[in-house]
């Protein structure tokens, strides 16, 4: 029995098979034989059919352990996407009483769970399947207590020292449902857990950047990190609040922060200025770097990292167009602008994007939104978030969609304007969600967790000398004693 | 004109904007300077060759390959051309390979790609007449292995 293919050489084999698209496919060749199952198993062939199917991409694996991974992460994302007509899953209409969603936390494996943070102080979870509000997750955070649904009355311990207010809250910021960080009008900012409810860290913020006020907070991984309208930034430890640093990076008001947590990198943008810079908070004297210059006015950023020098940068500017910045960190500390690219598809003013380590998305004032491949920049969907108003793409004062939220991830879409929040699934992986996922409230098993944290916490504290400590840092130490006083009555549902 | 001579000593003339298709006779035309000097192509039998010239004089128009083309669609006229027994089709993947003819080499491999697509391990063994040289056990637990997948 003659066998053409067996005539020809490995390496052009490699390269015809490298032509096969899915990885069923794939799978069943790599079975007919050992000759066959070397080469497909082999990481270098997958490196030639990520080569093959994506083109020129920067060829440099996105946080990947393997080509192999590379490929079928890339394959996931890129199939998640063909789905032509989407489905607008759920429309999530928000009380008129809660103000503006200011930010999303959509966990898209469980759907559940997913904490919108209003700017009246308002924090509640969603399922985004089953299309209700959990009801028992409303937390309202206003003068200075963080209100969980079943309190009636106030814990005396959440109350800030010296507090006065019936003013809402400022600002907040919300970290992978554990954190809330939320500002009171007097400049005190205060940090929750939300699983236990209890406020952890308390600090007055206005000694760090005199006469300056906060623009912009976020809390990320273990930092705190406070733009002021002034040119500061401080950066604080979590769970104490202990000052790690602060220093005038600019001279005009910072509007944005974000944060690259493998290479430690907080990324910060003035719209004054129109300049994104750098810092390094483990450096004392947290000098600036400033990476670029932009041409337009951007309305938003975000960074992803990829590895643990490397992260990307990516802006949407006034102009329609997304600009992603590579930036390397160096092994002396300094930052080095590597490459610099644009995706456009985009007409008018962007207003959100988002980025992950395989695609990035915009959206723009006229509610149009575009998710493009990183690497080889092809749209993998383009639409308008109103679909079924038939929205014209063109742009138009009248169809201008208040966007607050923009949230996107494999084949799904999440976007919060005019008082709704939508939910498009284009295929994927959406169906993994099962509708048992959809009955629980916030997660309370990780309450067993937290108390670990927080006697790790506790160790720490114990281990400084009470003698040599601050004002503050009594407080804190107080406030962790007090903690440990309620542990014993936590009820862990 | 070109003259191109096959392994089995046949000969071919051809237009040199068709020959040029192929990189290698542009380089080795290149290198020659102007002379009529013929080509010898000692991988490719008259057959193929034959099957390759009236390729390129197919696409004798197309725009040059550039490095950073996107992938172009395979045209009603090409996926007649491929259609081709297997021991011709692997001999002009190797043809196109050598003469470094992208497009060619390309097309050859997608049509391959295709005949692989959606089959099983059986069929895809019958297909290319490949032997199964896996022992019932080591076969089970490939299977087995195939997390990878998920």
């Amino acid at each position: 029995m003659s066998s053409p293919i067996a005539s020809i050489p490995e390496e052009i084999l490699v390269h015809v098979l490298s032509h096969i698209q899915d990885p069923i496919d794939i799978f069943n060749a790599s079975l007919t034989c050992k000759k066959w199952h070397a080469i497909l198993t082999d990481d270098l062939f997958w490196k030639a059919a990520c080569q093959v199917f994506w083109g020129k991409l920067p060829l440099r694996r996105l946080n990947s352990e393997s080509w192999r991974s590379e490929y079928l992460h890339r394959w996931r994302y890129w199939r998640s996407w063909q789905v032509k007509k989407p489905t607008c899953f759920q429309v999530l209409r928000m009380d008129p009483t809660w103000g503006y969603a200011s930010d999303l936390i959509v966990d898209y494996n469980t759907t559940k769970a997913n904490i919108v943070c209003f700017q009246l102080g308002v924090v509640v979870s969603a399922g985004l399947n089953s299309g209700k509000w959990y009801k028992e997750s409303l937390y309202c955070v206003l003068n200075g207590s963080i209100f969980p649904p079943s309190t009636i009355f106030i814990n005396r311990s959440n109350v800030a020292p010296g507090f006065v207010s019936h003013a809402h809250m400022q600002n907040l910021s919300v970290y992978h449902q554990n954190w809330l960080a939320a500002l009171d009008d007097n400049g005190g900012c205060s940090l929750w857990n939300m699983v236990l409810m209890e406020r952890i860290g308390f600090k007055e913020t206005k000694s760090f950047a005199p006469s300056g006020n906060i623009n912009y907070m976020k809390v990320v991984d273990s930092y705190l990190i406070l733009a002021y309208d002034n040119g500061y930034i401080a950066v604080l430890e979590i769970p104490l609040l202990r000052l790690i640093g602060y220093s005038q990076v600019s001279d005009h008001p910072i509007d944005w922060i974000s944060y690259s947590s493998r290479t430690n990198s907080i990324v910060f943008y003035s719209r004054a200025s129109r300049k994104i810079g750098i810092i390094d908070p483990n450096k004392a004297e947290m000098s600036p770097c400033f990476l670029v210059e932009l041409p337009g006015f951007a309305r938003s950023m975000r960074v992803q990292s990829v590895d643990e020098s490397t992260f990307m940068v990516c802006v949407g500017d006034s102009l329609g167009s997304v600009l992603l910045y590579v930036v390397l960190k160096l092994d002396d500390g300094t930052f080095k602008l590597d490459q610099t690219s644009v995706y456009s598809g985009l007409f008018c003013s962007i207003v959100k994007v988002h980025i992950d380590c395989f695609q990035i998305a915009a959206i723009s004032e006229n509610g149009d939104f575009c998710v493009w491949e990183i690497g080889s920049k092809s749209v993998l969907k383009g639409g308008n978030c109103g679909y079924e108003e038939k929205r014209p793409r063109s742009y138009n004062r009248d169809e201008i969609f208040n966007i607050s939220v923009f949230h996107v991830w494999e084949g799904q879409i999440c976007v919060a304007y005019d008082g709704v929040i939508k939910y498009w699934q284009f295929g994927g992986s959406a169906e993994a969600a099962t509708s048992e996922n959809l009955q629980s409230g916030p997660p309370y098993q990780m309450v067993d967790e937290m108390k670990e944290q927080m006697s790790a916490w506790h160790e720490r504290s114990r281990a400084n000398n009470i003698q040599g400590m601050t004002e503050n840092e009594l407080i804190e130490y107080a406030i962790m004693l007090s903690l440990e006083n309620n542990e014993s009555t936590l009820e862990t549902d | 004109m070109v003259r191109l001579c096959s392994s089995d000593n046949k000969e071919f003339v051809v237009d040199n904007d068709i020959a040029e298709r192929s990189i290698l006779i542009k380089n080795m035309l290149g290198d020659l300077g102007d002379s009529e000097a013929t080509i010898p192509l000692p991988k490719v039998s008259g057959a193929i060759l034959s099957k390759i010239i009236e390729y390129m004089t197919y696409h004798r128009n197309d725009p040059p390959a550039s490095d950073d083309d996107t992938v172009t669609d395979i045209t009603a006229w090409d996926s007649e051309f491929i259609k081709l027994d297997q021991g011709t089709l692997f001999e002009i993947i190797l043809a196109a390979n050598y003469m470094d003819i992208k497009s060619l080499l390309d097309l050859g491999c997608k049509h391959v790609a295709d005949m692989i697509k959606g089959k099983s391990v059986e069929e895809l063994r019958t297909l290319f007449s490949i032997e199964n040289d896996f022992t019932p056990e080591e076969e089970e637990r490939i299977r087995k292995e195939n997390s990878w997948l998920e």
